[in-house]
């Protein structure tokens, strides 16, 4: 099996099978481009440091059996069920600083299954949350202006009227 | 709302991102990085579309609520095929009906100044409504002009394909029929049709129309009229006109709009009132 390098924005090399790495879209996209050989140079990722692209390695080391995603957007696996299996339960367990830059990379990367899975990761997280719970929750600040906060509480005080 | 720029994350410059996503300033990455919260600001629209979409309606509109660049971002993309077309606003199996008036019934309180609607309070179903909170807890503010909820269609396709929730429930191919109730005033109810045949638009009408149309038929109220109402609490339920499912033919259905309050009383002490001063 072969291996390649992946270079990280912090300027780490990462030795990952070529397998592994061929779960990111772009990745897969970049080997096929120049044919498939890149043993002697590393990939260069500028968007992704150390801490977060050993994340989405072992992310993709762990899922590189999976079937690849279907293509159509409207099918049944895309239905907006929130399930997340247990490995990528505990997989997401991070903080939240990870947590989106894991989805960022996954964005980057086009490794669309760990887009799937922060993103319902979060929604999870919101589940079921008033607006201040959700703002506890992520540290949002309540970045209304005072004219529209104004508005707001003047229709919340008509409504408890 | 004030036009809200809707932040990209820096990093993101190099990916996919294919909707609009002006860069935040160096000031505002510096004030984030500051206060220490990177979300939601930091994200491309494609990703909050993402996880917004895995929401319920209810849920979109706390966040809308919490968040001014959610709000944006559903005032901007609420009509996004990836956030309308999930299971969040309409059901399951069967796109065929918006799920805002779907669960039990829900509540809105509608602000109404000469018959125009001026804001709208929605109360969400008790199905969202965990024991141990006040129904004020949930309550959402909709600015009805605004809202991007409002602007969902109230049918989806297949109109006249049964759904989920009450699958014995045709919605009628002929009309649509709204039947108005007051509370303890059992002859002012009143009942309306607007046929499909002759008003093809209702088809697509959206909910922030099909509500106009409700209070429309509220101002209209001979009874209404005499006491200018100004806030007005409705119900709002979709019903079948018969119980059974053995019946053959399909079922119509009407919209149920029951009005709670006017002016903060029941509408049995408006009538009273209004008899005292003869």
């Amino acid at each position: 099996m072969s291996t390649i390098k992946l270079l990280s924005s912090d300027n780490a090399e990462l030795a990952v099978d070529k397998e592994v790495a061929e779960r990111s879209i772009l990745i897969k996209n970049m080997l096929e481009d120049v044919g498939g050989d890149m043993s002697d140079q590393a990939i260069p990722i500028p968007n992704v440091n150390e801490a977060v692209l050993r994340k989405v390695i072992e992310w993709c080391e762990h899922h590189k059996s999976d079937p690849p995603p279907p293509a159509d957007e409207d099918s049944d696996s895309r239905k907006k069920s929130t399930d997340i299996e247990e490995w990528d339960q505990k997989f997401m367990q991070v903080d939240q600083e990870m947590l989106f830059e894991i989805i960022l990379a996954a964005n980057y990367l086009d490794i669309k299954p760990l887009l799937d899975v922060g993103c319902k990761t979060v929604a999870n997280m919101i589940k079921g949350k008033s607006p201040e719970e959700i703002r506890k929750t992520f540290n949002i600040q309540n970045d209304f202006t005072p004219e529209e906060e104004d508005q707001i509480r003047r229709e919340n005080e008509w409504a408890e009227e | 709302m004030q036009q809200h720029t809707i932040a990209a994350h820096p990093k993101a410059a190099a990916s996919s991102c294919t909707l609009p996503v002006p860069k935040i300033t160096i000031e505002e990455e510096e004030e984030d990085h500051i206060r220490g919260y990177t979300f939601p600001r930091h994200l491309p629209v494609e990703i909050h579309l993402q996880i917004l979409s895995y929401l319920s309606y209810v849920d979109q509109l706390r966040c809308a609520a919490a968040s001014s660049t959610w709000h944006a971002i559903l005032t901007t993309y609420g009509q996004d095929p990836v956030i309308v077309k999930s299971d969040a606003r309409y059901s399951q199996d069967a796109i065929r009906c918006h799920r805002l008036p779907f669960q039990n019934c829900c509540t809105f309180t509608i602000n109404m100044v000469t018959r125009k609607i001026n804001s709208i309070v929605f109360i969400p179903p008790s199905i969202f409504n965990p024991a141990g909170n006040s129904n004020d807890h949930w309550k959402v503010a909709i600015s009805p002009e605004t809202m991007y909820i409002l602007k969902d269609r109230l049918f989806g396709i297949n109109l006249w394909e049964p759904s989920l929730d009450k699958p014995t429930v045709r919605h009628n191919p002929n009309a649509l029929t709204i039947r108005l109730s007051i509370n303890g005033l059992s002859w002012a109810h009143k009942s309306i049709s607007w046929s499909f045949a002759t008003n093809m638009d209702l088809l697509d009408i959206p909910i922030g129309e099909f509500l106009e149309l409700v209070s429309q038929l509220i101002a209209t109220h001979s009874f209404i009229k005499l006491c200018k109402p100004v806030d007005i609490t409705v119900t709002l339920q979709r019903e079948p006109d018969q119980p059974t499912a053995l019946a053959a033919k399909p079922f119509g259905s009407w919209w149920d709009v029951r009005i709670l309050r006017m002016n903060g009383s029941s509408p049995l002490q408006v009538y009273r009132s209004l008899r005292k001063l003869g």
